[in-house]
């Protein structure tokens, strides 16, 4: 532009009608690249769609372009943030012209650390056609949601001690609310199952998994109350004990749903979900606000404290028959109000089971089991099974 | 066992250094589009020119080994060739200072000379884009020289090629860069990379575009006043004969030709010389006759004025002009330019300069625009008659470039008649009042009839040339002059037709008659402007006579009597503003070249055309104008007011019969109230709209009819047959009103 200016005022001078022209041309070649790219970018309609996956999968992001135009649409460019990660630089797709009234799709894909749902930010539609002189952005704001459901827990035993007779602890949980182990069939292997069950000569002979099925006589479905209160939890991110609860609740879940039975989540944000649909549970479970602070994660103010939550549900709900109480335990231990809570449940004769996860830091492995101890004399008063679960750096432990 | 000897080179000294380097160029493309760009920038330039041998045959094989070395150099450090380019540079932009000092008057070949060198040398050092951009910056440049040394029109092919390189080269690297920094996509359901065809397409369009919208600017462009910082103009010493000749020379019409009033006419008649212009010698000659050479002589930048004087002839013979006074006058300076005495002191006015470059060889006359105070001429010494025109000591030849700044007297009315004095110096008087004894008395006659009613010599100067321009018509095809036959009175009296020749002798004739001094000017008018190159084209029809008449305080006034040429030569500016006439004038002249003369005729004239094409984009704009400003036109002339639509009968009362025959009747009322010129506004609800109606409305009628109205359509009440009754009722009511 300036150059175009010194050569009009330079034509001006000494009156050189081509240096008007060639002026001309150089505010053309700028006044192009003003307008075009900001007509192009609000020509274009886009779509983007993504499938819900587990942790750690690949997530497919399909992007459409339409040229809404008349004209053919050039070297635009979409700019679109992957919320999952923080730091991750974001995705530019490139388009290098797209035909008056053409779709067109491009999809690439990014790794799902960790779950959680995700509203993707707006989407960037950026042109500096056709020189790159002025570049024009213009922010797409689509509706897509991205949830990414938490994982099984496989949780590593610090005791040599079985529990349960070898069983996991949804198993050997779900055997004494109700579920009887008589053997009642085969079936194939399902992700997230216990390798305890597979019945290794029938599926060697069918060159696939198959898992031992036992019946069941009367159950009907399994109540887990969660504390996400982030507070009562240690540690952020995916480090975080709320996370390690969400996943064994998920494989608690998986266990239960696998035995035909309905799964009743309840946290302290109001959130009570009962279903006997494995991705409604999976989805509730990745819409837990982490306990971090990460782009796009919903977070959600907490409605009560945990303890009235269980109260207000035992209230409206008298006939559950027995409840899973995932409970985050620190320094302080038990609360009193909690012991409280858990004897009057089972004043009530309500089979209670609690899985207690430490959240304070143990000086060694003989504090830990000390606390450990104390902990488990605790809830064995009040509770019908208690497992307590530590996390170290190699990741979540059964005491 | 050998030593491992370590070479130390400024990296390692100084590792920081690498980070400087860009990244190498690896497209070929982009390496051959800048290339092709240098080229055609080059060859721009070389050709607008005339250049040393070395530079004509060096530049462009050096330029073509450099681009090849820079492209299998591209990775490396290459230290000792930066250091040799550096080295030469310097060398080169010493050489500009030399060649500056040189010629002080023009520097565009010396800057032209420094940057073909610039560009050859980095040429040799282009790894990284940067590099390559330089060079596209340094090839525009070239091409900018090459426009402002550019004369004719043939640098628009060269510019269109460069832009259309120069375009491709933008958007390929721009291409480039998006692929570079774009996510590879995992799946694609469409083209991720564009294709030649479509590059090609794409180039084209954005060209077309660029080339569309420059002309649209290009015309719109105000052409104001140039050298508004003032600048030497340019002149080129040139090697020229060292002859010193002081009578005029026309090579068209050789001395031996030149008549003396005693001429022999029948030589004449066979001797004219459709490449020269007769008027250019001593003696002007009223009986040659034939059509001149269209062929362009001179082409002429200037800030003002159009008529290019080249001399002045006092004495009438009765078959032509002469001169009188031979004593000239030499003029000469050690350095440009050569200082001009003004032959009237007093006679100021607007500063016009002017650079000439001879197309085809010319007299020794230097053209200038009256009157001349400084001419840049490549000769020491120059000559001035005592008409003031001003001789070059040899006849120009083609190439030949000169400036001259001029001191242009405007005449205004009011100055002109001021100057109501016939008391004239006795040389003016003995020279320019003189007319031949032979000269018939009607033209004496004539010329008292036409000033007798005038006593100011500018009211005079007008009714004779007014009197010329609407009497007698302009044709080249007129009879030659029988006997001794008076020019003037056979002009005048008998042909009544003529070229400019006819027309300005009998100016300057019935003038001196009339007591006015005068005398007849030969040189260049009305030339064609050539709004690209901003060049006057000067042919050689464009060769013209005029009048010049004295008057007191004043001095020497051009004036031209013959038809279709401005009368007053030095009434106005002339200096240009916009030029979009101008350029359909030129573009459709050149377009009707391509046509025999014949058809040409048949087509409208350039002014004839440009006028029409600018009625059409009047016409076109003011239509574009209107269709876009209408709806406020509408808003704010329309005395009809913004009613509230007419409701549609609502779904929900279509259900019911009798309320959809209620909504119908509510509508017809609507209508026929607002027919009576009681309208809903769009703002009022229906009971605040029965509140505006007057008196003699049913008003309680019409509202009990609204009420009812309102429930059904809000309330979904059904209404009854009572209802529809008084909607036919009212409705006949109000149709019987008459409007107040």
């Amino acid at each position: 532009m300036a150059l175009g200016g010194f050569l009009l005022l330079v034509g001006l001078n000494i009156q050189v009608g081509w240096l008007f022209f060639i002026a001309a041309s150089l505010f053309t070649i700028v006044g192009i690249n003003l307008i075009y790219p900001a007509f192009a970018i609000k020509r274009v309609a886009i779509e983007r769609t993504v499938n819900n996956i587990f942790e750690n999968d690949l997530v497919t992001v399909t992007i459409t372009v339409k040229n809404q135009w008349k004209t053919p649409i050039y070297f635009v460019n979409l700019i679109d943030h992957f919320p999952s990660r923080q730091e991750a630089a974001p995705v530019t797709m490139f388009f290098p012209y797209i035909q008056p009234k053409e779709s067109i799709t491009q999809t690439y894909t990014q790794i799902a650390a960790r779950r959680g749902r995700f509203i993707f930010q707006p989407l960037i539609v950026e042109s500096s056609a056709p020189f790159g002189l002025i570049r024009w952005r213009r922010k797409y704001t689509l509706p897509t949601t991205l949830t990414v459901y938490p994982i099984p827990l496989n949780l590593i035993r610090l005791s040599r001690e079985q529990v349960q007779g070898g069983m996991s602890i949804s198993q050997a949980f779900l055997k004494t609310s109700g579920h009887s182990d008589d053997f009642w069939g085969l079936r194939e292997y399902s992700h997230g199952e216990s390798l305890r069950f597979i019945h290794w000569r029938t599926s060697a002979k069918e060159q696939k998994l198959m898992v031992k099925e036992f019946s069941r006589t009367a159950h009907t479905y399994l109540t887990i109350f969660l504390d996400i209160e982030p507070k009562m939890h240690e540690g952020i991110g995916d480090s975080s004990s709320l996370e390690c609860a969400i996943k064994i609740i998920t494989s608690l879940a998986d266990e239960s749903l696998k035995q035909g039975d309905e799964v009743q989540i309840i946290t302290n944000d109001g959130m009570n979900i009962r279903s006997s649909c494995r991705l409604t549970i999976l989805s509730q479970l990745a819409a837990i606000p982490a306990i971090d602070r990460y782009k796009g994660v919903l977070h959600l103010p907490l409605k009560q404290p945990f303890t009235e939550t269980i109260q207000s549900v035992i209230t409206q709900q008298p006939s559950i028959p027995h409840c899973i109480v995932v409970l985050p335990v620190g320094e302080e231990g038990i609360t009193p109000k909690m012991f409280q809570l858990l004897t009057s449940l089972k004043q009530r004769r309500i089979a209670v089971a609690v899985i207690a996860i430490f959240t304070k830091s143990f000086k060694d492995a003989s504090a830990l089991f000390q606390f450990d101890i104390h902990i488990k004399e605790l809830l064995n008063k009040v509770s019908a099974h208690s497992w307590c679960v530590v996390q170290t750096k190699e990741g979540a432990h059964l005491i | 066992m050998k030593s491992r000897a370590t070479y130390y080179t400024p990296v390692n000294f100084l590792p920081w250094l690498k980070l400087w380097k860009s990244p190498p160029e690896e497209s070929r493309a982009v390496r051959i589009l800048v290339f092709a760009c240098v080229l055609i920038a080059v060859l721009a330039l070389l050709r607008e020119e005339e250049w040393p041998l070395i530079i004509t045959v060096f530049i462009l094989p050096a330029t073509t080994i450099g681009f090849t070395v820079s492209w299998f150099l591209r990775k490396g450090n290459n230290w000792l060739l930066k250091t040799i380019v550096a080295i030469l540079m310097i060398a080169a932009m010493f050489d500009f200072f030399r060649n500056l000092f040189l010629t002080p008057y023009d520097p565009r070949i010396p800057i032209a000379n420094l940057l073909l060198w610039l560009q050859v040398l980095h040429s040799f050092d282009l790894p990284a884009r940067k590099d390559l951009n330089y060079s596209l910056l340094v090839s525009f440049i070239l091409m900018t020289l090459a426009a402002v040394l550019s004369t004719d029109p043939l640098f628009g092919i060269a510019y269109l090629v460069y832009l259309f390189l120069a375009v491709a080269t933008l958007l390929y690297s721009h291409y480039i860069d998006h692929i570079n920094q774009s996510h590879t996509p995992q799946k694609t359901e469409g083209p991720i990379h564009l294709s030649r065809k479509e590059f090609c397409k794409y180039n084209v369009k954005i060209c077309g575009t660029i080339l569309a919208a420059s002309f649209i600017l290009f015309i719109v462009f105000p052409r104001w006043e140039g050298f508004a910082i003032k600048q030497l103009p340019f002149s080129l010493r040139l090697n020229f004969p060292s002859q010193k000749e002081t009578k005029i020379l026309n090579p068209g019409y050789p001395m031996t030709m030149q008549k003396n009033p005693n001429y022999n006419q029948k030589e004449a008649w066979g001797k004219f010389n459709p490449n020269a212009y007769f008027g250019f010698t001593s003696y002007l000659d009223l009986n040659y006759r034939g059509k001149l050479s269209n062929r362009i002589v001179l082409k002429v930048k200037t800030t003002g004025g159009t008529y290019f004087r080249g001399m002045a002839f006092d004495k009438y013979t009765g078959q032509g002009w002469t001169m009188t006074q031979e004593k000239i006058e030499w003029l000469s300076a050690e350095t440009p330019p050569i200082r001009i005495p003004m032959e009237d002191q007093t006679n100021t006015g607007e500063e016009v300069i002017q650079t000439f470059y001879v197309k085809e060889e010319l007299p020794n006359l230097i053209f200038t625009t009256y009157q001349p105070t400084q001419v840049f001429f490549p000769a020491d010494s120059i000559i001035q008659d005592k008409y003031f025109s001003l001789r070059s000591p040899f006849p120009l030849p083609q190439g030949v470039v000169y400036s001259v700044i001029s001191n242009v007297p405007r005449d205004s009315l009011r100055k002109l008649r001021l100057s109501a004095s016939q008391e004239y110096p006795l040389e003016i008087q003995e020279m320019y009042l003189a007319l031949p004894g032979s000269l018939p008395s009607e033209v004496k006659t004539l010329a008292l009839k036409l000033t007798e009613k005038y006593i100011l010599p500018i009211d005079k100067v007008n009714s004779i040339e007014s009197y010329l321009r609407n009497t007698y018509s302009y044709d080249l095809d007129i009879p030659y002059l029988e006997g001794n036959q008076d020019a003037v009175y056979d002009f005048l009296f008998n042909i009544k037709k003529g070229y400019c020749e006819q027309f300005a002798s009998s100016m300057a004739i019935l003038l001196r008659a009339a007591g006015v001094p005068s005398r007849l000017v030969t040189g260049y008018a009305t030339s064609t402007f050539n709004p690209f190159t901003s060049y006057y084209e000067v042919r050689g029809t464009d060769a013209h006579a005029w009048v010049e008449a004295y008057f007191e305080g004043v001095g020497w006034i051009p004036f031209d009597p013959a038809p279709g040429f401005t009368s007053r030569p030095n009434g106005a500016s002339s200096k240009e503003g916009f030029v979009m006439g101008k350029t359909i004038e030129y573009l459709w002249g050149q377009i009707l070249t391509i046509f025999p003369q014949e058809l040409r005729i048949k087509f409208p004239t350039p002014q004839e055309f440009a006028k029409m094409t600018l009625w059409v984009i009047l016409f076109i704009a003011t239509i574009i104008s209107l269709r876009f400003s209408w709806p406020w036109f509408k808003t704010v002339f329309s005395k009809k007011q913004y009613t509230a639509p007419i409701l549609s009968i609502p779904p929900e009362m279509a259900k019911n019969k009798i309320n959809t025959e209620v909504a119908a009747l509510f509508g017809t009322l609507c209508r026929s109230l607002a027919s009576l010129g009681y309208p809903r506004q769009v703002s009022f609800t229906h009971y605040e709209y029965i509140r505006t109606l007057p008196k003699h409305f049913p008003i309680q009628e019409i509202k009990t009819f609204t009420k009812e109205y309102v429930a059904a359509r809000f309330g979904y009440i059904e209404l009854s047959e009572e209802t529809c009754n008084l909607g036919h009722k009212l409705i006949s009511d109000i149709q019987n009103i008459k409007p107040h």
